[in-house]
């Protein structure tokens, strides 16, 4: 009985958590993104990256959850759509993300661009959820 | 006398017909066609009535032409009735070619084999001298309440609404003379950094969904007008007043006959923690005088808080004031606080004309709303990309 309570509750704190961040239409960054990054030819590292405008600057984090590496510097340049993000992993690999942002006018809008992390880099695609 | 009559024109000029969608995002007004055929199908539905013509093009072949006309709400007005086309009429219709390449075109007007001409928009000329004449005893005064609070609604045992803003979308008090449409497209778009105090972001999205014609306006799901939107948008609005349990209804009679509530019983607004934000957010309201103050805000970020695209965050906080200086006017006044968009707090105000002896009508935009996959294709107004 008690295992199926907290299952319930479980399932409502998620929807609860899905309600709330989607489909935004206030700061074109606010929500949660959902791609991957290619270190090297087929290879497919999946993200998760969740950003929220304080009203003052961008908060982030990557992956969310026990291995979140919250984001140092998010930076939207808004007269180009091209964002710029900076973190640090908790084994001390830096990230640097330089991409732009896409399709801004959806819901399912989209950045691109390059992924750097420690000496590995490649391409990376995340959709907004 | 004159001069009111020229406030009515200006008023009906900057009606905004096209309530559902803006018009040149779908159509492109420099592709204009001229279409002869036998109607095959009108349907008399909200958003938009459509009439459906086989035409023989150039090879002889018969091709069946969609043509997207206003809502029945308005064509009523400029003397469309649900009959007024039949199947098998022989007709010819000037129309704009919609902007995907389909066979589908905006009705400019229809001819009908018997001479009798069918207007897309009203004349507004007869149009507001009709409306002239029926607000011509406009001396009337400030209808009241026994407590001496002007009323916001109707007279018991009469009829009428609140329509025609002279303004179709936000725009700072302290703008100057700003040209802009009554979707809220502007005509230039280097004025957009005096619409409002915009952060850069919103700037670069508002000049974003300028360029883009405002395609993504989320009233194109048929979500509804929230905030000042709802005393700009087609079809008027309503106020039913309840002094004995101290709150207004606003009714809208665009988007999908929404309704926002006015509380009046003093209460605080809701911590934004303890509330769901809503399309119309929580509003509190007091009598200033003859003058609703109400404070809003809980307001979700999905929707549009105005014609012509000005963005906003959960952040947004309205003072709104209502008053009627005479029986035919209504004054509008709004307060924009939102630190997460704009760089200070900025206002604007507008009037609404009464319209008397009629009532809101139903207007359902899912009725047969067939827009969207339509909407801005690759070739759309590239000289505002």
């Amino acid at each position: 009985m008690r295992r199926r309570s907290f299952f319930c509750l479980s399932l409502f704190a998620l929807a609860g958590i899905a309600v709330a961040l989607w489909a935004q239409e206030g700061h074109p960054l606010t929500g949660s993104w959902h791609g991957e990054w290619h270190p090297t030819a087929g290879q497919k590292i999946p993200i998760l990256l969740y950003m929220k405008w304080n009203s003052k600057t961008i908060e982030g984090t990557i992956n969310p959850g026990r291995n979140a590496v919250p984001l140092k510097v998010a930076n939207l340049d808004a007269s180009n759509w091209t964002v710029h993000f900076e973190a640090d992993t908790k084994d001390q690999k830096h990230i640097a993300i330089d991409g732009k942002l896409d399709n801004i006018g959806s819901y399912n809008r989209t950045i691109t661009g390059t992924w750097t992390e420690g000496a590995m880099k490649g391409d990376f695609k995340l959709t907004r959820d | 006398m004159k001069s009111s009559i020229l406030c009515v024109c200006a008023a009906l000029a900057a009606l905004p017909l096209a309530a559902h969608h803006e018009l040149r995002a779908e159509f492109d007004e420099q592709k204009p066609v001229s279409l002869r055929g036998i109607v095959t199908r009108f349907d008399w539905n909200n958003p938009h009535a459509f009439l459906y013509v086989d035409v023989k093009d150039p090879s002889g072949e018969i091709v069946n032409w969609a043509v997207e006309w206003a809502s029945p709400l308005d064509l009523r007005r400029t003397g469309w009735t649900r009959d007024a086309l039949k199947v098998g009429d022989s007709v010819t219709v000037e129309a704009w070619l919609a902007r995907d390449g389909s066979k589908l075109a905006s009705g400019r007007t229809v001819v009908l084999a018997s001479g009798k001409r069918l207007l897309e928009a009203p004349d507004t000329g007869a149009a507001a001298e009709t409306e002239a004449v029926r607000t011509r005893g406009q001396a009337k005064p400030t209808p009241r309440w026994p407590d001496g609070h002007p009323r916001l609604g109707v007279v018991p045992g009469e009829k009428g609404y609140w329509a025609s803003p002279s303004a179709s979308s936000l725009v700072e008090t302290t703008a100057g003379n700003i040209r802009i449409d009554h979707d809220g497209l502007l005509a230039n778009l280097d004025d957009a950094g005096k619409v409002a105090p915009f952060q850069p972001w919103a700037k670069g999205l508002y000049e974003y969904r300028q360029r883009t014609l405002l395609k993504d306006d989320p009233m194109l799901s048929c979500l509804p007008p929230g905030g000042p939107r709802m005393f700009q948008v087609a079809h008027g609005v309503q106020f039913l007043e309840q002094p004995e349990r101290r709150r207004i209804f606003a009714l809208s009679g665009g988007g999908n006959r929404n309704w926002r509530l006015i509380n009046l019983d003093g209460r605080a607004l809701p911590q934004s923690e303890d509330v769901t934000p809503t399309y119309f957010g929580y509003s509190s309201g007091h009598w200033d005088g003859d003058t609703l103050v109400v404070e809003s805000d809980a307001f979700v970020e999905r929707f549009w808080f105005s014609n012509g695209g000005l963005p906003h965050t959960e952040a947004l906080r309205l003072t709104e004031k209502f008053s009627r200086p005479d029986f035919n006017t209504l004054r509008y006044e709004v307060l924009v606080n939102d630190p997460g968009t704009y760089t200070r707090p900025w206002s604007s105000a507008w009037p609404l004309r009464w319209v008397a002896d009629q009532d809101i009508q139903e207007y359902f935009c899912q009725d047969n709303s067939k827009d969207e996959p339509h909407m801005v294709g690759p070739g759309a107004a590239p000289e505002r990309r």
